[in-house]
């Protein structure tokens, strides 16, 4: 269908922007096989593979993995259900005010958590919900409702609209709509969602050391015992980093068909 | 939302019949319904404490003891300190790095991967996405190291002979802020190539046959067929990356803190230390109004643009 | 509709306003008026302690709590560690949770501690500096360092806030042993004798002092000036004493012989580009004579201690020893704290010359501890303890520099790069720093 010299000028341009991808992955796991404390690569003889069980033991993964991976799995259940009914709402039966009301859930898209951070733990206090899983996994919820509402909104309403038309002619309730057809024709994107939700769930940093401490402090924040006030140890941090991103990747690849075809099926069509 | 009148094209009429318009007026009132939860949840972490951010913006607090009203002096300091004012100018640098160029190569990308089936195109795929995957904490880390003096970087410059263009990225004040900005392209573009992937992949197959017909090669076919394809999909892009680009926060952080000198102060670093470093609660809530102000107007703007069909 | 909708929000957004914020927390906690020193009276009691320390020292304060314990068996110590950073951010957050720690480590200076005790969320300690006798105990420089008057306008005076412990950090110069062996050099024991070293070792091809400006690291600049300042003038100028001017304190002498080292070449090349665990890294794997640096900072091993030497040199006019030191952590007790009498006898007995020990023993820097045994293998820690000795003898503490405002360490760190770039000038850098803290005394009211 292309010619062969396309295809050859494809693979190198793929190829050279994958090199350029890879290479600072690659110089982070010789950093985490470093015995140096600074990281500085070493030859393959010298790998020093005890660091992951060393990072493992010095972070306290078990247990701070366990309460990422609770943090992270209600968030994302939690998640895709609110996105549902609002991408539901927003996509497909309208809702009253929308006009004012969408632009505002956008807005939160966009909002650094560092500019609502304090004003958030004061009221979170108020209910007795800092250091809490609960509270914490309230904020990511709230947090996350704009994305979702706006992906799932932007699936429902890729979805052909005669379906829905006869489906209410045969007298479906907007409830019955979402649960019997909507949500399944949309399983593309809710995949996508979870991958997504999951991941930035995972990987946050800033609400975890503001939110929880001792005992419930999440993976990512557990990574900081590896960097003092004055020493770092970047072999370690490296060795944990890539401890903590396991799961992730773990994912990503599980989810890889699932997530591309979610992303084929023109879930994010405007 | 604005309707013009103008003769379909064939991917518009296709798209007409996806086109919503509301099922009946009462549906609204239940979509309200459907929506109250995750509004409400909503309201409560995001709004309710935005509220109250607005609140502090105008007065002078440490954030624990007793404040003072001082009206719109956290605003009027943030336009008139010259340090403050140049965190904007740093923004639409970063701009460049996080939203043009990761479009610019998202798109190079994902035309290489949807032109034609070709194997391999699942593993570029993967490759290109790990960035997203990994904790910003560790990319910093990484990219300190390539930029060092005697890092990766440097060497590989020196090994091609370029030894003139070698210099401390990061401490240098010219080249800092661009090269934090690259960090940036590099993190963004694998999640522009998958929107672009999917969009490419929604555009009709027989405008590429008729595209073919008509005796376009690969360029011309991409500039008449999947670029204006993607109109809805770059609009997503670029206000979730211009968005991130105003947020920077962790990587400036790890890497120069803002300097050298103020050279890669961004607004959300300043509003970090004011918050949690200097107790000036009331300045951090000042500049969190102003970024979030700024977004909403970003984001309205491209909707608008994009929505127009 | 709309409308309506938008008059609601701005009526919530109104009622809100009404009530500024910070004005649920003024309710003021005086200094307990009767203590207790008698901590088996008070029964079984557990207290919460939230610390900043990892690696030896957090094997310290393990060791110092088993040792409190011990001494005390009806009192349990629960120890939450958290890094640096996050207990800095939080701290203030974490006091006014009423399951938040008993005992915390806070950082001296306006930023941390200042905005603690202002803000009533950690106790008014005079009462039990009474009964312990802490003002005997501690010398004035490092006791100023914990005060604050009690109208919050001044620091280094007034009433005590925190306590310090039988540990210090400072500011000297570290070298390398074996490098100095080798180039024939002794251990310098003066500013002039420093740099015709450092000269020497540059003539001999080797980086005289290892150093980084990336992260904007100010070390050497207020090492220097340690050595160039007069002692009282420099802790008042920190301490909010307008009259005091930063070119009093040398400020510009100091900024004028750190940036004549750079031109000179006396930093590694392209030292603008290297990051401060580099530096450390490199200093420690052999790069470089000497390297100005925090004592504790370059994380030592036994076998390397044996290998870097410390010097705290005396001042350039030769009137003693004067040094950029305090202790690792401002301890503080919660406003919230149930059994304030107990914690206060854990905070003496961080002070104690046990605790000095113990922290000898990890290979930790002691203080107030005039009797204590270092390992005389450690050629380091034996620089150290003797520098600290020698401080606590003159009296000669000055804070960090950059506890005169919560914006200091900023100020510094870019002027200094913009210094290095020759984008500043001495003096200016100097001017540079007087606004910034006068500023802040402004503010202050």
């Amino acid at each position: 269908m292309i010619s062969k010299v396309e295809r050859t000028v494809n693979y190198v341009v793929l190829t050279i922007l994958a090199v350029v991808v890879l290479f600072p992955v690659g110089t982070f796991v010789v950093a985490a096989l470093s015995p140096d404390r600074s990281g500085k690569p070493v030859g393959v003889g010298d790998f020093a593979w005890g660091n992951f069980s060393t990072a493992w033991h010095d972070a306290g993964f078990a247990r701070a993995m366990t309460v990422s991976m609770i943090i992270a799995v209600c968030v994302v259940a939690g998640q895709v259900l609110l996105a549902l009914l609002g991408g539901y709402a927003f996509g497909v039966l309208g809702v009253v005010g929308d006009k004012v009301l969408f632009p505002i859930v956008l807005l939160g898209m966009m909002i650094s958590l560092e500019a609502i951070i304090v004003p958030l733990y004061y009221q979170f206090r108020t209910f007795g919900l800092t250091n809490t899983l609960p509270g914490i996994i309230l904020v990511h919820l709230g947090m996350g409702v704009p994305f979702g509402i706006f992906w799932m909104r932007a699936a429902f309403r890729a979805l052909p609209r005669s379906a829905f038309e006869s489906a209410e002619l045969d007298g479906a309730g907007a409830l019955r709509m979402l649960r019997s057809m909507a949500a399944p024709m949309a399983r593309p994107a809710i995949y996508t969602l979870i991958l997504l939700s999951f991941m930035w769930t995972w990987n946050d940093y800033f609400l975890s050391l503001v939110f929880l401490h001792g005992e419930n402090q999440t993976a990512t924040v557990a990574l900081g015992v590896f960097q003092g006030r004055y020493v770092t140890q970047i072999n370690l941090m490296a060795a944990g980093g890539l401890i903590v991103a396991a799961p992730v990747l773990v994912l990503y690849v599980a989810f890889q068909r699932k997530f591309i075809s979610g992303m084929l099926a023109g879930a994010i069509k405007e | 939302m604005v309707v013009t009148a103008r003769p379909a094209t064939p991917a518009e009429t296709r798209d007409a019949d996806v086109r919503r318009r509301p099922l009946r007026r009462r549906t609204r009132w239940i979509g309200l319904g459907f929506a109250a939860l995750p509004l409400a949840v909503y309201g409560l972490v995001v709004l309710v404490p935005l509220a109250q951010s607005v609140q502090y913006s105008f007065y002078k607090w440490d954030g624990v003891s007793a404040s003072t009203f001082v009206g719109l002096d956290n605003y009027r300091s943030f336009v008139t300190d010259p340090v403050l004012r140049s965190t904007l100018g740093h923004v639409l640098v970063l701009i460049g790095f996080f939203a043009l160029l990761p479009i610019v190569l998202g798109l190079l990308s994902a035309a290489l991967l949807t032109r034609a089936k070709q194997p391999g195109m699942a593993v570029y795929r993967w490759i290109f996405f790990l960035p997203q995957v990994m904790t910003s904490v560790v990319i910093a880390l990484v990219f300190k190291r390539i930029y060092a003096p005697d890092g990766p970087l440097n060497t590989a410059l020196r090994a091609v002979g370029l030894d003139s263009l070698a210099k401390t990225w990061l401490g240098d004040f010219t080249w800092a802020l661009p090269a934090l900005g690259l960090i940036g392209t590099w993190v963004t573009f694998g999640f522009c190539m998958v929107l672009f992937i999917s969009g490419t992949s929604a555009i009709a197959p027989e405008l590429y046959e008729a595209a073919r017909i008509d005796g376009a090669g690969p360029v011309r076919e991409f500039f008449a067929v999947t670029l204006p394809g993607l109109r809805g999909q770059l609009a997503v892009a670029l206000t979730l990356t211009i968005t991130a680009a105003l947020r920077t926060f962790d990587l400036v952080w790890i890497t120069t803190h803002g300097g050298p000198g103020t050279s890669t102060l961004t607004p959300a670093v300043a509003l970090y230390k004011a918050a949690f470093q200097n107790p000036q609660v009331g300045l951090a809530a000042a500049i969190g109004v102003v970024m979030a102000a700024l977004c909403l107007v970003i984001a309205v703007v491209i909707t608008r643009v994009s929505e127009r069909d | 509709m709309r409308f309506h909708k938008a008059g609601v929000a701005a009526a919530v957004a109104l009622s809100l306003a009404a009530c500024s914020p910070g004005s649920g927390s003024t309710d003021k906690t005086d200094a307990p008026s009767t203590v207790s020193t008698d901590v088996a009276k008070a029964g079984n009691v557990t207290l919460k302690l939230t610390d900043f320390w990892g690696a030896a020292e957090g094997e310290w304060i393990k060791s110092v709590i088993t040792g409190f314990q011990t001494k005390y068996p009806n009192v349990k110590i629960a120890r939450t560690t958290e890094d640096w950073g996050q207990l800095n951010s939080t701290l203030n957050l974490q006091l006014q949770d009423d399951s938040g720690p008993d005992i915390a480590t806070a950082n001296n200076g306006w930023q941390s501690l200042g905005t603690l005790a202002k803000g009533n969320l950690v106790l008014n300690l005079d009462a039990y500096a009474k009964a312990y006798g802490w003002d005997k105990k501690v010398p004035t420089t490092i006791t100023r360092q914990n005060t604050f008057t009690t109208d919050f306008k001044t620091m280094g005076s007034g009433s005590w806030f925190s306590t310090p412990m039988a540990r210090t950090s400072l500011i000297g110069l570290y070298y390398n042993a074996d490098k100095l062996k080798k180039l024939g050099i002794n251990p310098p024991t003066s500013l002039d004798e420093l740099e015709a070293d450092a000269a020497k070792a540059k003539a001999a091809g080797e980086v005289p002092f290892e150093y980084g400006s990336l992260d904007g690291s100010t070390t050497v600049l207020l090492g220097l000036q340690a050595l160039l300042a007069d002692k009282k003038k420099l802790n008042d100028y920190i301490y909010g004493d307008s009259t005091v001017k930063a070119t009093d304190v040398a400020m510009t002498d100091a900024i004028t012989l750190t940036k004549k080292w750079a031109d000179e070449g006396f930093f590694p090349p392209k030292f603008n580009g290297i990051d401060y665990q580099t530096a450390v890294a490199n200093f420690v794997g052999g790069k470089g004579v000497f390297r100005w640096e925090y004592t504790g900072s370059l994380g030592l091993n036994a076998q390397q201690q044996g290998h870097f030497g410390y010097i705290q040199l005396p001042q350039k006019s030769s009137s003693g020893t004067v040094g950029v030191g305090a202790a690792p952590g401002a301890m503080v007790i919660s406003a919230k704290s149930k059994h304030p009498d107990v914690a206060a006898a854990f905070l003496d007995y961080l002070m104690s010359p046990e605790a000095g020990q113990m922290a000898a023993d990890k290979g930790l820097v002691p203080a107030m501890s005039p009797d204590v045994k270092v390992p005389a293998s450690s050629l380091s820690l034996t620089g150290e303890s003797a520098g600290a000795a020698t401080l606590d003898k003159n009296d000669g503490y000055v804070p960090y520099f950059d506890w005169s405002s919560p914006t200091m360490l900023d100020t510094l760190g870019q002027n200094l790069q913009l210094v290095y770039a020759g984008k500043m000038t001495p003096d200016k850098f100097t001017a540079a720093v007087d606004k910034d803290r006068d500023t802040f005394l402004a503010g202050q009211g």
